[in-house]
């Protein structure tokens, strides 16, 4: 790796963004490759399709290149492509979601965890799998919202006042819709031993 | 603080962004709250619990997303294509280097530009005893070198504004003149009457027949000075101080 790789590396998301303005093409790719992954996930847990998070994941980061110029300092870079993220997900989404019903409790996702080894049953990461896939299953069900939320918090891994910059609210509501959220998943992880443990 | 309050910010506080006077001002309400305390407890464990593991994209991806950048780029409108390239240039020229590289070449260009020719490339001048320029007044050559006469000393050229181009003449002319200043119009007369004689038709001989007829007034030689004057009034450049200096004589 050379060293201006390295380099690239250290940098907040915030200089590269600056770095790709002026023309340097490997800044874009290394931020490619940090908010892949990111984007993808949110797209995928939202959307709860695979080729529907990849197409999203793409628009967005065309998006960023579109939009490229309009990038000041002034705001953090992972709260503006949210923004952007948002802001496609929500004029695709002027139609009800082809797989969840927003207001439906019962709606099947079919946005499961992605597959990873089999774990034997009874080990602790068999168990984890079949959490993980509870709680995917119950984030579904959450109005879009909602859920847009608290994927946003617990996978973005952006601030509350990310959040309400990214979807054009007020930190109010994003408190509101992060509670609302909390607290139908707590309902439906009470029983497990990892919550009792968590608990602890 | 309430419990209200405590309400509203518990999920600033579970994640860790809350400011530090609120924080503490929590710390100490879940001190002696027991409800507040399980809230927060079960938030806490909540989000331990609901982490969902990240789903890596399809493979290509990002090779994919590169490509369409490629594109976008290369069809980019011309504004913002000017607009990278302003970035790009601004960019470099932020680099000190790059700075006095472009300092120095401002220096040098304007030095070039502004830089004054040698005193020996300027036309010489001359300054009468008044201080105006002798070239000024006294520039008028005789173009058809016509043959000098009497009368006709120069005369027919009036209104030349060709330069001096005696070289010599005016060198013997500014000989005759320090001779006049240091050792006065008596010694200097004799040199003043065959500059005169020698460069009739040109401005070297006008200019010695003017000082010539100034020293012969000052020697109080009026006929000499007189005829001197006569002359010189056919001139166009001395034509109206000759008649002053006539009409000066006629009352005297």
């Amino acid at each position: 790796m050379t060293r201006f790789a390295e380099d690239q590396k250290q940098v907040t998301d915030e200089v590269l963004m600056v770095r790709y303005q002026r023309g340097r093409r490997d800044a874009f790719a290394t931020l490619v490759s940090r908010y892949a992954s990111t984007l993808f996930s949110v797209g995928y847990y939202l959307l709860g399709s695979e080729a529907r998070a990849d197409k999203l994941a793409q628009d967005t980061f065309v998006q960023v290149v579109r939009e490229a110029a309009t990038f000041n300092l002034e705001v953090q870079f992972r709260s503006w492509i949210f923004g952007i993220f948002h802001k496609i997900v929500t004029e695709s989404n002027s139609s009800p979601p082809e797989i969840f019903d927003n207001n439906s409790e019962t709606a099947t996702p079919t946005a499961d965890p992605p597959a990873s080894e089999p774990a034997p049953p009874s080990s602790r990461a068999f168990r984890s799998q079949l959490l993980a896939r509870r709680v995917a299953t119950r984030v579904a069900s959450l109005p879009f919202a909602v859920r847009e939320a608290f994927l946003l918090k617990q996978t973005g891994q952006l601030t509350m006042i990310d959040i309400a910059t990214a979807v054009g609210t007020d930190l109010d509501t994003v408190r509101h819709l992060l509670r609302t959220a909390f607290d139908r998943l707590q309902e439906s992880v009470t029983d497990t031993e990892e919550y009792a443990r968590a608990l602890r | 603080m309430d419990c209200e309050t405590f309400e509203r910010v518990v999920l600033d506080r579970v994640f860790l962004e809350l400011d530090e006077l609120t924080m503490g001002s929590a710390q100490r309400h879940v001190a002696h709250c027991s409800r507040c305390r399980t809230i927060e407890v079960g938030l806490r464990a909540t989000r331990d619990v609901c982490r969902l593991p990240h789903v890596a994209p399809m493979e290509g991806f990002v090779d994919c997303v590169l490509t369409q950048e490629r594109q976008i780029r290369s069809v980019l409108p011309l504004r913002q294509r000017l607009n990278r390239a302003v970035s790009m240039l601004a960019s470099y020229a932020m680099r000190p280097q790059s700075t006095m590289a472009a300092l120095l070449l401002l220096m040098i260009g304007a030095s070039l530009f502004l830089v004054r020719t040698r005193p020996g490339d300027r036309d010489l001048v001359q300054v009468t005893e008044r201080g105006v320029p002798e070239v000024d007044q006294e520039s008028s050559v005789n173009k058809e070198g016509t043959a000098p006469s009497a009368m006709n000393i120069g005369f027919a050229d009036s209104g030349s504004n060709a330069p001096l181009d005696d070289a010599q003449g005016l060198e013997e002319l500014e000989h005759a003149r320090s001779v006049r200043a240091n050792s006065g119009c008596f010694a200097a007369l004799e040199l003043l009457e065959t500059i005169r004689r020698k460069y009739l038709t040109s401005d070297v001989g006008l200019a010695a027949t003017w000082d010539a007829a100034e020293c012969y007034t000052s020697l109080e030689r009026k006929a000499e000075a007189r005829a001197l004057f006569e002359l010189l009034v056919g001139t166009h450049k001395y034509a109206k101080r000759a008649k002053a200096q006539l009409a000066a004589s006629d009352t005297r």
